[in-house]
């Protein structure tokens, strides 16, 4: 049974694989920083010894393989470059792979891949000493001058109820050193007041050593999290080691000095971030989030029955509570918004790793990380992007040689925006490769008997054939995609999340996919709509007027189910006639026109309610095969109102036709 | 964790593991000695294990003392206690000093026998 640490350890080792990736890109694009191969190490470092503190000594012991390598890169031994990312890259894969059979119960046992230790072993070899001789000497020299450093350190006030113990720290310093430890006791309270548990002690710490800061560091490594720590050159000896440095390496001194006290700031940001920040379980918010929906309901409820009363001793309380579950509603939704960067991660080693596969050069460029979108919509939102990407790499991007050919540069590059649109968020992925071929597109649904060889389509309609299912274009079925499934389960899916899916492309410039997202989905903002006895909620974002349907209308029309609206023609949908609503219709319905598929669509009812923000409900289990609501919410007067999904209701309406016209040739 | 009182109460004896693990504990004696008398002397030198919260501790009691117009003494200490503070960079300064005169101090202990 896995004990609470190794839990705790399985998600962190999440965002340190996620880092690694990251950093591990930057080495295979070239853009390293001077934090990279420090980031990567202690990544790595930090699941060698976390991993074997929770008894994962097969992820310990391969983690160990590559944090040596690193230490050789650190320590200039080994040069980084390029071909070192893929063995980081393979190593975060191996780590994944132990630790999810450590997930499994009864946890698995796995093989390490050998290969790759040989791999990382061979890249360390002695011989890479040689390939940069000025790295090499920097190295010898630093590691012969012995300086003074001093460190101040405030630890973590966890410190101690974490099991952390400063003297060993010490200790390990002693190893490296001469040590003159002072303590600063300024925050200890008085022991009325002292919190036992809480660390109040602070150190300034000399030490005369020819270990580089970095091995310092290294010291610390495990409880610098939420501590402030800062190593620099001791003053006194600053400006000697200055002199020192600089008859054997010219300028190199100061910038490093530099580069330390730049190191600790970020660090020390990185720190106050940290602190900043609470984990919390993605279940609980979620169930605060269910919460405050029953909170907002029953408000309306009461706000409802006090209006009815109208006793002014009860309106004014009900109104300042109206205001503070609004606000309280606002927050809660906005703890669970999440930036949409912090999927964008993932998506530059998976077009990473298609380049490789497909030998084409490709390079993800992104744009509004900082986005922000419901968590529910994120976590949803991933496959259809991952599937959205290989489309365009795959089948998008040119081959390198063709795309030089085609006087474009060798390197193609996939688009990853993010923006708001009104209440939407936009999130496009668009190529530089060939566009789709419409001809190529047209022939395909001919010979899959989707449209007749002479059908008229429109250009956004050709486009969207793409998305009917079953359908693919690609000459050859790929490991990639172009399996004909997809871009259709990718329409669901958006659908499914109340958003939309548009395509642009031209034809050898290149492709834009973009998927309008509401904000969350948890709250709703409709308009209560009636017809018979039923209430219905329609979603607001979708609304673009209201019309009014008479008689002499219908009849005008010869029953078509258009409307003319400002000169252009709408088809609409009878909802009573669509689901069979009882009742008598009134001399004058209304037509809400809502947006669908970039047109326009007309849903007929009796009467208009007004405007009701709301929490969506899910139907639950027995109404799950109800497609045409997306769920359901409570009015203020106790009765259940759906609220409609309108590309479903566009689509039940479609198939029932479909239906009615097969049977209608079937009797003729 | 073990006190014996006497009617003075003016050198306080702490015995034992003087660590986090008993750190609550002996805060609550401590307050609570504190709370009858006030000590003028800390007789350390039955400390057997001392780690950087039983030092906080010590720490603590000092600041107690300050606030109180008390002077704070350590009249004895171990070698296991001398150790921690070295390792941990504290100066007790002035603070450890000679013991009290035999005709002068009465002794509280607080023990801890873990």
């Amino acid at each position: 049974m896995r004990n609470k640490w190794t839990e705790s350890f399985l998600q962190e080792s999440d965002d340190l694989l996620a880092s690694i990736e990251e950093c591990a890109l930057a080495v295979s694009s070239g853009e390293t920083t001077e934090d990279t191969v420090d980031r990567l190490f202690r990544a790595f470092h930090t699941i060698k010894g976390t991993g074997a503190m929770c008894g994962l000594d097969q992820v310990a012991g391969f983690a160990h393989h590559v944090e040596s390598l690193l230490d050789d890169v650190r320590e200039h031994r080994v040069v980084l470059r390029a071909e070192l990312a893929d063995l980081f890259l393979a190593s975060v894969d191996q780590i994944k792979i132990l630790l999810t059979a450590e997930l499994t119960d009864p946890p698995q046992r796995v093989v390490v891949d050998q290969k790759l230790i040989a791999r990382i072993q061979a890249a360390s070899a002695p011989h890479e000493l040689a390939a940069e001789p000025r790295a090499e000497q920097t190295s010898v020299a630093e590691e012969n001058i012995e300086r003074e450093w001093e460190i101040t350190f405030r630890p973590n006030p966890e410190i101690l109820a974490c099991g952390g113990n400063p003297i060993l720290l010490f200790e390990e310093l002693r190893e490296l050193g001469e040590v003159e430890i002072v303590a600063h006791t300024e925050a200890i309270s008085p022991l009325e007041q002292l919190q036992v548990f809480t660390c109040g002690f602070a150190w300034t710490i000399r030490l005369r050593t020819t270990a580089n800061e970095n091995a310092i560091r290294d010291v610390f490594i495990f409880v610098e999290d939420g501590a402030e720590l800062s190593i620099n050159p001791a003053p006194s000896t600053a400006a000697k080691d200055e002199t020192a440095q600089a008859e054997q390496k010219g300028e190199k001194v100061a910038p490093s000095a530099q580069n330390a006290s730049a190191r600790s700031a970020a660090n020390a940001a990185r720190h106050s971030f940290k602190e900043s920040m609470v984990r919390v379980p993605a279940a609980r918010l979620d169930r605060l989030v269910n919460l405050v929906g029953e909170l907002v309901m029953n408000q309306s409820r009461l706000a409802q029955v006090a209006q009815s009363v109208g006793l002014p001793e009860i309106a004014n309380p009900v109104q300042e509570m109206d205001r503070l579950v609004a606000e309280l509603r606002d927050d809660v939704l906005g703890i669970r918004m999440l930036p949409i960067g912090s999927i964008f991660g993932r998506f530059r080693r998976l077009v990473h790793d298609l380049s490789v596969e497909l030998g084409k050069e490709v390079v993800l460029e992104t744009e509004g990380e900082e986005t922000e979108l419901d968590k529910s919509i994120l976590d949803q939102l991933g496959d259809p992007l991952v599937h959205m990407i290989r489309n365009s790499v795959d089948h998008g991007i040119e081959s390198p040689q063709k795309r030089i050919e085609q006087g474009k540069p060798a390197r193609g590059t996939v688009r990853l925006a993010a923006l708001h649109r009104g209440s939407d968020v936009v999130v496009s992925v668009s190529d530089d490769g060939g566009g789709i071929n419409r001809a190529a597109v047209r022939a395909k649904a001919v010979s899959r008997g989707m449209i007749s060889a002479d059908a008229e389509l429109s250009d956004r309609d050709l486009l969207n054939l793409i998305l009917l299912p079953g359908f693919s274009t690609s000459q050859s079925v790929t490991n990639i995609s172009g399996r004909g499934v997809g871009m259709d389960v990718v329409k669901k899916q958006i659908e499914a999340l109340r958003g939309s899916l548009s395509i642009v492309s031209e034809e050898g410039k290149g492709t834009t996919m973009s998927l309008s997202l509401p904000l969350t989905l948890a709250i709703i903002e409709g308009l209560i709509v009636q017809v018979g006895e039923d209430q219905f909620i329609i979603p607001m974002a979708a609304i673009t007027e209201n019309v009014e349907l008479d008689r002499a209308q219908r009849a005008r029309n010869n029953r078509r189910n258009v409307i003319t609206v400002r000169g252009e023609l709408v088809p609409y949908i009878d909802l009573r006639a669509a689901f069979d609503i009882e009742g008598s219709r009134p001399e004058i319905e209304k037509v809400v026109i809502v947006r669908h598929d970039e047109g326009r669509v007309g849903l007929v009812v009796d009467l208009i309610l007004g405007n009701h923000q709301t929490v969506l409900q899910s139907l639950g289990h027995f109404f799950r095969n109800i497609d045409v609501v997306s769920g359901a919410t409570i009015l203020g007067d106790g009765r259940v109102a759906l609220i409609f999904d309108i590309a479903a209701v566009v689509r039940y309406v479609e198939k029932q036709k479909n239906k009615l016209n097969a049977e209608c040739a079937e009797q003729v | 964790m073990h006190i014996e009182g006497d009617s003075s109460r003016t050198l306080l004896c702490l015995r034992g593991s003087l660590n986090i693990t008993a750190a609550e504990k002996i805060q609550a004696e401590l307050l609570s000695y504190l709370a009858g008398g006030k000590p003028e002397a800390v007789d350390l030198s039955s400390v057997d294990a001392c780690d950087a919260a039983g030092m906080q501790i010590v720490l603590a009691l000092e600041k107690s003392m300050a606030q109180a117009g008390k002077s704070f003494r350590i009249v004895a200490a171990s070698d296991a206690f001398l150790h921690t503070a070295d390792s941990l960079g504290v100066d007790f300064g002035d603070v450890l000093c000679a013991p009290l005169n035999e005709s002068g101090s009465k002794t509280k202990e607080v023990e801890n026998a873990q």
